[in-house]
């Protein structure tokens, strides 16, 4: 079957008779509107805008494009004008790299001037700290004579201070010799008590009145170093004793007990005096018995 | 004939938007056949193509006042009878197959347009070949051949471009030559 056939006989297709009572109910199912009460309502935009829609959307675009083109010609031109310019500038780039190289030399010579300068200034400043040395060593000269002669008067000074602490220690050492007198008498005392007033013939008899055999030592005594009471026993103490006889009953003043370093004596009272050389010969009167007696009034 | 068609219907087209009953009625009188033809072969069966008739007619009055003329009165009505159609079949979701005796049944009243009984048998198996094609070839075989309208009002009908109606009814037609014609059975 060829094309010809199939479309005459698609032309002759028959066509289906509509039923008898179609058209009466087509026709009463007719429903008019007046085109005035149609129109009174807005059926949307006016037909010529939907006739020219598509054109007027297009020309819309294509006006669009014109503006974007013509921003991008206006662009072009000024980045055409800027390349021309820029393309001037180069053809001064070689005298300006001729100029900049001329520049980069006086820039190093004015570096090595720079330099140059503050070595001479470094030099100026050494040679003021010489001068300021130099000032200070002649102040050392001076300081080191002042020193010499302030050491020359300290020598002085210190020969002094060692008679000072000499004669303070000696002082010392005489009060330290009387205390000893004392706790001897003291001791003595306490011996005759317990014997009838009898006073003992030596240190060593009363050995248990001592606290200490170290009062039987003298402090100026330097020769002399007592360590036990066997050297009381065997006579070795600074101090002499006189009491030979002697009772509390006699003479107060009578002298007992004699340091001969110091000439501190020691009275049958207890009492301890502090007598220089020629006291000792002035003050101290033998008695009829040959005892030495201490009257001061006797000068 | 057909443009003398066409003009009357424009002026009564005019008068009914203008609310005129007989100018209405007369166009019921020119069309309801065709519609009427039109939604029964797409359909299959008379009392659907009745109600799908009526609806479109009723489409018909409530969208007069926007027919604006650009297209002919037939092409315009057409395209509402197929939009009334594909809301029908959207909803019912069938179709139902033609039989070989369904285009002996509905000849026209008057002589047969075959010219030999071989011709009327070749015909109906060209028709039952239409049945099966997709709906894009078989809506222009309708509107084209069926219905008599040109490349020109079918495209507008279907809403696409005449190119498109061409290539469309090429295709068909390839696919009618390809097919095998075979007798048809006692």
């Amino acid at each position: 079957m060829n094309d010809q056939l199939i479309e005459r006989l698609l032309s002759k297709a028959p066509m289906p008779k509509a039923p008898a009572e179609l058209e009466d109910m087509l026709i009463a199912g007719i429903r008019l509107e007046r085109s005035e009460v149609r129109r009174a309502a807005w059926s949307g935009p006016p037909s010529w805008l939907k006739r020219w829609l598509p054109g007027l959307s297009f020309a819309v675009f294509a006006v669009a494009c014109l503006g974007v083109v013509g921003v991008q010609m206006n662009q072009l031109v000024e980045i055409r004008r800027e390349n021309e310019s820029l393309r001037a500038h180069n053809q001064n780039l070689a005298a300006l790299r001729e100029a900049n190289a001329e520049v980069q030399r006086l820039r190093n010579e004015n570096a090595g001037l720079d330099r140059l300068h503050e070595s001479e200034a470094d030099i100026q400043r050494l040679r003021n700290e010489i001068g300021q040395l130099r000032s200070q060593i002649g102040e050392l000269a001076q300081l080191r004579a002042e020193n010499q002669r302030l050491k020359a008067g300290a020598t002085a000074v210190s020969g002094a201070q060692a008679d000072f602490f000499a004669q303070a220690e000696d002082r010392a050492e005489r009060i330290s010799c009387v205390n000893n007198l004392k706790q001897i008498g003291l001791a003595a005392h306490i011996w005759a008590n317990d014997h009838h007033g009898q006073f003992p013939a030596d240190f060593v008899s009363m050995t248990n009145e001592m606290v200490t055999w170290k009062i039987l030592q003298c402090p100026g005594d330097k020769a002399r170093q007592i360590t036990s009471w066997s050297q009381v026993a065997a006579g070795d103490v600074s101090y002499q004793i006189f009491t030979d006889g002697l009772t509390d009953r006699d003479k107060p003043a009578i002298v007992v007990f004699e340091c001969p370093l110091h000439h501190n004596v020691g009275l049958l009272d207890g009492s301890v005096q502090q007598l220089s050389e020629s006291a000792m010969t002035n003050l101290l009167v033998r008695d009829a018995d040959g005892r030495r007696v201490f009257t001061p009034n006797s000068q | 004939m057909e443009t003398i068609m066409s003009d009357c219907s424009q002026q009564l087209c005019a008068r009914a938007k203008a609310g005129d009953l007989a100018a209405a009625t007369q166009l019921v009188a020119l069309h309801y056949q065709k519609i009427y033809a039109f939604l029964r072969r797409l359909c299959g069966n008379d009392d659907d193509a009745a109600e799908l008739t009526q609806k479109t007619f009723y489409k018909i009055w409530a969208a007069l006042g926007s027919y604006e003329g650009r297209s002919s009165f037939s092409t315009w009505i057409h395209g509402i009878g197929r939009n009334v159609f594909l809301d029908w079949r959207r909803n019912v979701n069938r179709l139902d197959p033609q039989s070989d005796e369904w285009w002996e049944t509905c000849a026209d009243d008057g002589p047969s347009p075959f010219e030999t009984t071989a011709e009327r048998d070749e015909a109906a198996r060209l028709y039952a070949l239409v049945a099966r094609l997709d709906d894009e070839k078989r809506d222009v075989i309708h509107l084209h051949y069926y219905q008599g309208l040109s490349l020109k009002e079918t495209a507008e009908v279907l809403d696409i471009a005449t190119s498109t109606v061409k290539y469309r009814l090429r295709e068909a037609l390839d696919f009618l030559r390809s097919q095998p014609m075979e007798p048809n059975k006692p």
